[in-house]
């Protein structure tokens, strides 16, 4: 509470007595500004409910005031390095005040732009269409959508277009990479009983203007377990909305609304996910490109490698046809490598353009088999 | 025929008594006053000609001027009756708006006290609660400490802006709750909301200023 800012007020504006009634003074110099308000803009009146209907962004209450203040009065009595953690997170998200915007639904020119670089994915992207369609029917276009989860073969180019969609809504995002996650504190927080405990992705992600961040779950099927741990666990509470509707971090266990998150997930095999978590998710096949899609799929790799390499001026942006047709049946992600070593190529030849000559595919690892029994 | 009238008045005002003339006098400088007032001195001018007599031939008016925020007109000798009169205009002018003319209070204008009423003094206390508040932010954000503002603490000009979900999703209901509040965050979000506000009010009033 800023006593300075307060006792300014107060000492020029005399406080009204609780529950007297307004001065007729007052009464009318409300009505008048009431009055202006809707003159210069619409929206700006906004005291009045029928001018709080048309609030352009919708806003939503993160976390209440209550509740925080009920775990600042049981941080005061944690341990002293815990208490200073614990305090400091929470005023941290009271600075920024429980009330958060929606991510809003991009622009269907930023989904076309996506489709055009993935045309293996139509199904996805028709359908996140829809729901980006849905969002504009209401007044702040909040976008939400079931959790997504993108299944198909190694490099196909799942991941890239997970960050591609993130990049397109527009919030901030964040990625768990769950084939390393071997414990989910790093992601709900370590309880502030231990002397680390410290809040969770999922809080971190949260303390943003917006409270619909993407989380990114990569090679979701991966995930290492144990009969003692599953560190993908979390997902059962998350991925629900009306249990993430108060989803507590175990480290400052204050009830967070996390079921405006957008979830979008990838992996290889649907079959190695427990059902009750794959039940939760909106499953689609990313499968390789075939051959007339490959084109543009090669197109787009080589605008990202031409706009990040150092040596781009020195080559032509353009590709042969008969350049491009060599592709097929490549993965997505083996076409990155393949350019690469093409342009090397065609450096090594004094050339700016490439030639069928420079795409040597990589001939593909033998797997070793297995040792051990074989089963029937 | 106007040329005859204008003279004709020219004559009959040079031959007045000096009571009258100050009287004239007086009518041609109200223009230069608050337009809320013209009419309070025009009043007191009437009943100023009505009470002219050859005992009051030599009483002088003096310039009007504004003293202790109302008009003061004063007189070169005593006299019940103007001192009546001239008395009346100080206390109407003390509560008549200075814009309009109609009933007003003393108010703290922005570096100034203005006799104002409720219609005319709200759009400046608006844009003088806005200057003030979004300097205050400015002050504040600075600082990184967790802030509020308490609905009942904010000046009730800058009520109507802050939408009313902001105050009923933070602990209390819009109206008459005094332990709402909206975070410092939450208010920063409608700043550009206050700064419009305040560009138009600023148009506004300087129009109405030099009209």
């Amino acid at each position: 509470m800023s006593m300075d800012h307060n006792t300014m007020f107060t000492e020029l504006h005399p406080r009204r007595r609780p529950g007297a009634p307004a001065s007729q003074d007052t009464v009318r110099q409300l009505a008048v500004i009431r009055s202006l308000l809707r003159s210069i803009s619409p929206t700006a009146a906004a005291e009045a409910p029928s001018a709080a209907t048309v609030e352009p962004a919708g806003r939503h209450a993160l976390f209440t005031l209550e509740a925080m203040a009920a775990r600042k009065t049981w941080a005061r009595a944690l341990s002293s390095e815990a208490r200073a953690m614990v305090i400091s997170h929470l005023n941290r998200a009271e600075v920024l005040g429980p009330m958060r915007t929606f991510a809003r639904a991009p622009p269907d020119a930023a989904i076309a732009g996506i489709a055009g670089d993935f045309p293996h994915a139509a199904p996805v992207l028709d359908w996140l269409k829809e729901h980006m369609a849905l969002a504009r029917c209401c007044p702040g276009q909040e976008l939400s959508f079931p959790p997504v989860l993108l299944n198909g073969p190694a490099g196909t180019g799942k991941t890239a277009l997970s960050m591609r969609l993130a990049a397109a809504i527009g919030t901030h995002h964040r990625t768990i990479d769950m084939s390393t996650l071997h414990a989910s504190f790093s992601v709900v927080g370590l309880d502030a009983g231990y002397s680390t405990a410290r809040p969770g992705l999922i809080w971190d992600a949260l303390q943003n203007a917006c409270m619909s961040p993407v989380i990114l779950l990569d090679e979701l099927d991966k995930s290492p377990r144990d009969a003692r741990e599953d560190p993908a666990a979390f997902l059962y509470q998350l991925l629900e909305p009306s249990s993430a509707h108060r989803f507590e971090d175990a480290a400052l266990g204050l009830a967070v609304d996390a079921s405006k998150i957008l979830w979008i997930a990838t992996c290889n095999d649907m079959s190695r996910i427990d059902p009750p978590i794959l039940s939760r998710f909106m499953a689609f096949d990313v499968p390789l490109p075939d051959a007339h899609q490959m084109p543009a799929v090669v197109r787009s790799i080589q605008r990202e490698l031409l706009n990040t390499a150092p040596w781009a001026n020195a080559f032509e942006g353009e590709i042969p046809d008969e350049v491009l047709n060599l592709f097929a049946g490549i993965a997505p992600r083996l076409v990155h490598q393949v350019l690469r070593g093409a342009y090397a190529s065609a450096a090594q030849a004094g050339r700016r353009q490439l030639c069928a000559k420079d795409i040597r595919v990589p001939p593909k690892a033998s797997r070793t088999r297995p040792i051990g029994f074989l089963h029937a | 025929m106007t040329t005859v009238i204008s003279k004709q008045r020219t004559q009959d005002e040079s031959s007045h008594s000096p009571f009258v003339q100050s009287i004239h006098t007086l009518s041609h400088r109200a223009g230069d006053l608050p337009p809320g007032w013209r009419p309070v001195l025009h009043g007191a001018l009437v009943a100023l000609r009505a009470i002219d007599c050859p005992a009051r031939a030599h009483i002088r008016l003096t310039s009007p001027r504004i003293a202790d925020l109302s008009l003061d007109v004063g007189s070169t000798a005593p006299d019940a009756s103007i001192d009546g009169i001239l008395r009346r205009v100080r206390v109407r002018t003390a509560c008549t708006c200075e814009r309009c003319g109609r009933s007003g209070t003393l108010r703290h204008m922005d570096r100034k006290i203005q006799v104002m009423c409720a219609e005319c003094a709200a759009p400046r206390l608006l844009q003088h609660w806005i200057r003030t508040f979004m300097q205050q932010m400015t002050d504040t954000v600075e600082s990184n400490a967790p802030v509020t503002y308490r609905y009942d603490q904010l000046p009730f000009q800058l009520r109507p802006m802050i939408p009313a979900h902001a105050w009923s999703m933070t602990g209390g209901t819009c109206k008459g709750a005094p332990d709402a509040s909206v975070s410092l965050f939450e208010m920063l979000v409608y700043q550009r909301r206050f700064e419009a506000v305040g560009d138009a009010l600023e148009c506004m009033i300087t129009a109405a200023d030099l009209e």
